[in-house]
């Protein structure tokens, strides 16, 4: 079972994605689980993931980096014991730190025979320059952007070149590390990229 | 592993960098709304496109910076559903889904997140929001469940997980 977390502040894409992910990898032949975390004790992302057929468990409550940590293990061991799936993706709230979610699940995967797969984090390219001039938001998305193993930049198909150079060019000095993907779940650019990611990174 | 509050859930002794999303906070909650006629496809898709315009002008006014954002999971005439979201400045809202059957009855569930005011403003302006349409287009509702998310309560600094018991 491979976890891979599909993390990004609020409104980057997040579920978007996450439904064109468990979609296409489904379609051919694997078995995924998706574990969605929302704020509050009312899911709407999960319900809407629902209605496109695809499994999933919503953990409310609070953050699975914290408040429902717990929650999340034994989610975690249930599917590990029960469907084993091959491809775990985990949608965390838009303001969880992905690090704190990945140290969370760590310590388990030995026991739980779980591999870690890649952090990727979305930046919504219409409007990072905005969320990075809020002193509020800006040490949440950085933080994010700086966890990812792979940025995407989401939303290409509605910015200019421009916006999409300076949104890759953002990117890259907070996390210059990273692998940066340009993303679109509407035309699908990047979703073939993402997969191969899922597929093929696996984090120490 | 350690039963020290100080320690995070890996055990580590680090603290999370908690500060990070202080002056983020939410309400989300589950309605059942009564349409003073039936309503088509395109009525029910309407009513939820005014509600998230209501919501995020409410929350404007009372001093949000940013809309995280507001989405919800609408269903109604047997099989139909509608997801609709906005974020930012609320200017452009989505709404998609499935087709249902005409109705009169709508179970909707939001789930609204902003930046810089406190989650009961959050609540407030929701609801002001909520009131405002359905007094305008003859609407009721009934509040089925609700639940505020404040920043304050996402406490990184907790004991660790059991994984002795995994």
């Amino acid at each position: 079972m491979k976890i891979v977390q599909i993390a990004g502040y609020l409104g980057s894409g997040k579920t978007t994605l996450v439904i064109a992910l468990g979609k296409e990898i489904s379609g051919a032949g694997y078995k995924v689980a998706i574990l969605v975390n929302e704020v509050g004790e009312v899911p709407v992302d999960g319900k809407v993931i629902q209605e496109f057929g695809l499994t999933v468990k919503d953990i409310g409550g609070g953050c699975i980096c914290c408040q429902v940590a717990g929650n999340l293990l034994h989610t975690l061991k249930a599917l590990s014991m029960g469907v084993k799936p091959d491809f775990i993706i985990i949608e965390p709230t838009g303001m969880a730190v992905p690090n704190a979610v990945r140290d969370v699940m760590k310590p388990a995967a030995g026991k739980l025979d779980l591999t870690m797969g890649p952090t990727i984090v979305l930046l919504d390219t219409g409007r990072f320059e905005k969320l990075l001039s809020y002193e509020t938001l800006k040490r949440l998305v950085s933080v994010q952007l700086k966890d990812a193993d792979v940025i995407a930049l989401s939303k290409v198909d509605s910015v200019s070149a421009e916006q999409r150079l300076k949104a890759e060019a953002a990117a890259h000095e907070i996390n210059p590390a990273a692998r940066v993907i340009g993303l679109s779940t509407f035309t699908k650019e990047g979703v073939p990229e993402v997969i191969a990611a899922m597929k093929d990174m696996v984090i120490a | 592993m350690t039963n020290d509050p100080k320690q995070n859930e890996a055990g580590d002794g680090k603290s999370h960098p908690d500060h990070t999303h202080e002056e983020i906070n939410g309400y989300c909650a589950t309605y059942i709304f009564k349409a003073p006629r039936m309503l088509d496809n395109d009525g029910v898709k309407d009513f939820a496109r005014e509600l998230m315009k209501a919501i995020a002008e409410a929350c404007m006014r009372h001093g949000a910076t940013d809309v995280g954002h507001i989405k919800a999971h609408i269903e109604y005439g047997g099989e139909g559903f509608l997801y609709a979201d906005t974020l930012g400045d609320a200017a452009d809202i989505m709404v998609r889904g499935r087709d249902g059957s005409p109705t009169d009855t709508i179970k909707l569930v939001i789930n609204t997140i902003i930046v810089d005011i406190e989650a009961p403003q959050i609540r407030d302006a929701n609801e002001e929001g909520v009131d405002e349409v359905c007094s305008r287009l003859g609407f009721t509702k009934e509040i089925l469940k609700q639940d505020l998310y404040d920043a304050d309560d996402h406490e990184h600094l907790l004991q660790a997980p059991d994984y002795d018991n995994l």
